[in-house]
């Protein structure tokens, strides 16, 4: 999951992605559009459905929030 | 040329978790209050020849009680325009803001009287929206912050029969809370700000909500709008997540990416909308042609370079009516103005009647 979050976060692609960097509006600073298009390709991805109300910044805020976030997900 | 970020945003979500723990009141919204009851008789009894009058008179009086902030206005107006105007230009200026605000409210106060407020209003550029409908993609449409825009913007555009879903943040309205100090209250959102956000809903197809928790679930709307070949109307702004720094007056101005962004991602055009005033009670709603995008593969490299181009038509219509834009207190300065000559219509301050 980690290796496709680094194909598709902008930015993120030069570098090593780390747990805590910073996701949403600071670290890599995405904004709503592409937070919105990442999750669109992890449901995608891993055949998951995220609705509207489970969309909340807190999901965003690092790389290791949205990953637990996708996992529990999959669960 | 775009400045990188990281840039003063402000954040989608608020300090408080839930209305309950919001304070009931603030001395901001007793003093919008007052405001109100000045204003509300001032809109209803007053002929609209005498609104400019009155507000002008009105924003004296308070430029000469608060002369601290006053001064800080003024140097500030100073240090974007250069040393050209003279201090009686500045004050003047500073003065005509304030009134055009106020006079936005007495617009608002009046669409609650019998027959409402009932301006002569022309849409100039409609040619962009028909041809963003003929694509079937919509448009986002990119509302400038100026005075009188948010109301007047809803207005012409839903008498010309267009249906917009309008996009602002759960706290959008008359409390000074939720404008400015980003803390608000209950009676605010329950009162103050429901005097503007039921007018205003009055010519709109849908308000489209960022929530209080800053959940995305909004943006999901807004792409369905867009590509179900609706109109989505913003405020240019820096709420935000991620926003991008423009070079505006030789100081530096924040907006926000996101609904650039989507408008790119949909494949909708972005058209900045502007109001121009042509007399006492007559506005032209002008839709400028879709901002381009340099073809680049970084699509934010895109935004930005988009962003800048909105910078340059924002600030030639400020150059022309400089008293619309309230946005003058937001300008990051980076030292002395670096625009030659004042902007058009400052020697003359005239009301834009």
């Amino acid at each position: 999951m980690r290796s496709r979050l680094r194909e598709l976060v902008p930015l993120s692609r030069d570098g090593a992605l780390k747990e805590s960097d910073g996701l949403l509006g600071r670290g890599i600073g995405i904004d709503s559009v592409e937070a919105l298009e990442l999750v669109a390709a992890m449901e995608t991805e891993f055949g998951i459905t995220v609705r509207d109300d489970e969309l909340l910044p807190e999901h965003f805020e690092t790389v290791g929030t949205f990953v637990t976030f996708v996992e529990q997900r999959l669960d | 040329m775009t400045v990188a970020t990281p840039s003063p945003v402000r954040p989608v979500a608020s300090p408080s978790p839930s209305p309950v723990d919001d304070p009931a009141i603030s001395r901001s919204d007793l003093s919008e209050l007052i405001a109100v009851s000045v204003l509300a008789p001032i809109s209803w009894l007053l002929p609209q020849w005498l609104w400019v009058a009155a507000g002008r008179a009105i924003s004296f009086a308070i430029a000469g009680i608060r002369p601290d902030v006053t001064r800080r206005r003024m140097r500030r107006l100073r240090e974007a325009l250069g040393p050209g105007p003279s201090d009686a230009d500045l004050l003047a200026l500073r003065v005509q803001i304030m009134s055009a605000y106020m006079e936005e409210r007495l617009q608002i106060l009046r669409e609650y009287r019998p027959g409402g407020w009932r301006p002569r209003l022309r849409l100039v550029g409609r040619e962009h929206l028909d041809a963003a409908r003929a694509a079937g993609r919509g448009a986002m449409l990119m509302v400038c912050p100026f005075s009188y825009a948010d109301l007047v913007v809803k207005k012409a555009l839903h008498d010309a029969g267009f249906r917009v879903s309008h996009l602002s943040t759960f706290s959008r309205g008359f409390s000074p809370n939720s404008c400015h100090a980003w803390q608000p209250t209950r009676f605010g959102m329950s009162t103050l700000s429901r005097l503007r956000t039921r007018i205003e809903d009055r010519y709109l197809d849908e308000r489209i909500i960022v929530p209080r928790s800053g959940g995305l679930g909004y943006l999901r709307q807004m792409e369905e709008r867009l590509r179900g070949g609706g109109f989505v109307s913003f405020r240019a702004g820096n709420v935000g997540h991620r926003s991008v720094e423009v070079r505006l007056f030789g100081g530096r101005l924040a907006l926000a990416s996101g609904a650039p962004n989507l408008a790119l991602s949909v494949g909708a055009p972005l058209l900045p909308v502007f109001v121009v005033r042509r007399g006492l009670a007559t506005f032209d709603v002008v839709v400028e042609p879709p901002l381009e995008a340099a073809p680049s593969p970084d699509r934010r490299a895109a935004i930005e370079d988009q962003l800048q181009r909105y910078a340059v038509l924002l600030e030639s219509r400020i150059r022309r009516d400089p008293y619309l834009w309230s946005g003058w207190y937001r300008l990051v300065m980076d030292g002395a103005a670096k625009i030659t000559g004042a902007p058009a219509t400052l020697a003359g301050i005239g009301g834009g009647a």
